[in-house]
């Protein structure tokens, strides 16, 4: 396992950045820096601005101040996002994440489809491959996500709530996954409402509010009086590593 | 009749492709719509003496502009962008067919088809949009179906899926224009939708279903003309008809396997 090499520039900087959705700001002057390999949560409450930042990351958002992101990035929505209705089985969702380096016209061939399996059978589903992707489970959809990005080999990872609504079987799988990403040195950046979850696993954490309210080492801004602040009413208790907050789906880029 | 097969074989296989696209992206409402909004490109161009099918493809490019123009605002929903567009252009050009004398006559030609009387360049018209769809198909039919399915990371690849969707209403557009010919404005919609729906009920996987669905809108084409032939009925009728049985076949096919795979499951519980 390897990490990214000390003194490489950070993945991920934004100066300054600010979002606004016809003219209603949902974020402001937020500045940070992400290093190469690491692991980095966003948290933050409802209408914070998380999904927001994910989209200015991503570029399908207009914005002011700048945002920079060193490598190629790949993406799980939230699993709201996904038509589930859609006729495709769990490989052929994989193969989707081959599309950007197939370019136009040309078919997923033997090497993808050996690539898509291999993630399949790294995220516990070998034997769903064949699998319509609306008969599996919440857990198991998500992980077929994560596999698809994956597929993508991007070097920064964006995920949007990857932990909501997915059994604790599939959290352990799809962090570990996350994991181990990061320490091939990949950088993987997730929104995420699992408080504890993210103290647990993140390198880094980025607290926000419409704004920026800390940013840094996990164990230094995971702390009571940070977390207050960024989330207020929606907090329903705190102790020590253990958080609840209300959470909803927001709307995907 | 050799003509009429030739068109209604490739309107339905044209239909029943793209129609997978229509479905998957709950655009059944547009199909719909723009096979009412043609008909005042019909009518126009029956007036100014130009052919008919010209008339109707500038209205289905005008409607496929609008359509998007209106949904990218944000503003108003792709649904009431059609809303609007449909009883406009609809109504407009069911006047001027009123106020044109000699071409009352040939409304139900507009509105049931008239694929008995298809021409050459109707056929050429059709072959060219053909392999006009073949091509886009080809091209970027995988990333059609990845908006379909998940647009929000379709845009994070970088697609234009604008442009994508830009694409698929052009597409369908055109097959509308062909297919008015086969079974006319009132029953396209049995094309674009019927075959479409009948494979979804038999394929677990995208390609597959539009394979099939194409395959079956051919075959549709073919057995309504046989009707045609056989029960002196008109065409478009006929063909919507058999549309109509080969999905109610499906979905009794389909009933039957489930019951299959109720029964195998709970053979393989055993007593309790």
């Amino acid at each position: 396992m390897k990490r990214a090499a000390a003194g490489s520039p950070p993945a991920i900087v934004a100066l300054d950045l600010s979002v606004a959705y016809e003219g209603r700001p949902a974020l402001t002057g937020v500045t940070f820096s992400v290093p190469a390999g690491t692991l980095a949560g966003v948290l933050g409450p409802n209408g914070a601005g998380k999904t927001t930042l994910l989209r200015a990351l991503l570029g399908v958002v207009s914005h002011t101040g700048s945002v920079e992101v060193n490598g190629s990035t790949s993406y799980v929505p939230q699993l709201s996002a996904v038509d589930r209705t859609f006729p495709v089985d769990a490989l052929g969702v994989v193969l989707m994440g081959r599309y950007p380096r197939l370019g136009w016209l040309r078919a997923p061939r033997a090497n993808d489809r050996r690539v898509a399996a291999e993630l399949l059978d790294q995220m516990g589903l070998s034997d769903r491959a064949r699998s319509p992707f609306a008969s599996l489970s919440g857990g198991q959809r998500q992980r077929v996500l994560v596999a698809r990005a994956l597929a993508q080999e991007g070097e920064v990872m964006l995920l949007d709530e990857p932990l909501t609504g997915i059994d604790a079987a599939s959290q352990e799988v799809v962090l570990r996954v996350l994991a181990d990403h990061c320490a091939d040195g990949h950088t993987v950046c997730m929104t995420t409402h699992d408080l504890a979850q993210a103290a647990r696993v993140c390198d880094r954490l980025l607290i926000l509010d419409g704004r920026l309210v800390a940013e840094g080492p996990t164990r230094e801004v995971f702390r009571p009086e940070i977390i207050r602040a960024a989330y207020r009413a929606e907090l329903l208790s705190l102790d020590g590593e253990t958080a609840l907050v209300h959470h909803g789906v927001h709307p995907a880029p | 009749m050799r003509r009429a097969l030739v068109e209604a074989v490739l309107a339905g296989a044209l239909c029943g492709a793209l129609g997978c696209f229509v479905l998957v992206r709950g655009l059944a409402f547009f199909g719909e719509s723009i096979s009412h909004t043609i008909v005042l490109g019909v009518a126009l161009a029956f007036l100014a003496g130009l052919p008919v099918s010209l008339g109707a493809a500038a209205l289905a490019a005008v409607t496929v502009l609008a359509v998007q123009a209106i949904g990218a605002g944000g503003r108003l929903s792709r649904d009431t962008a059609i809303g609007i567009l449909l009883p406009s252009l609809f109504g407009a050009g069911v006047a001027l067919i009123a106020l044109s004398e000699g071409y009352r006559s040939r409304l139900e030609d507009v509105l049931f088809g008239s694929i008995l009387g298809v021409t050459d360049a109707d056929l050429i018209l059709a072959a060219a949009v053909a392999a006009a769809v073949a091509g886009a198909l080809l091209l970027a039919g995988k990333e059609l179906a990845l908006v379909a399915f998940d647009r929000s990371t379709a845009r994070a690849m970088g697609y234009s899926v604008r442009l994508l969707d830009l694409l698929l209403l052009g597409l369908v557009a055109l097959a509308a224009v062909v297919a008015l010919r086969a079974v006319g404005n009132l029953l396209l919609t049995a094309l674009l939708v019927g075959p479409p729906v009948t494979a979804r009920m038999l394929c677990r996987r995208f390609w597959p279903m539009v394979a099939l669905a194409a395959a079956l809108g051919a075959g549709a084409g073919i057995a309504g003309l046989y009707a045609t032939w056989y029960f002196d009925v008109g065409a478009g009728p006929a063909i919507a008809l058999a549309v109509g049985c080969v999905a109610v076949a499906a979905s009794l096919v389909a009933q039957g396997r489930r019951w299959e795979r109720r029964r195998a499951a709970t053979a393989g519980a055993g007593p309790q």
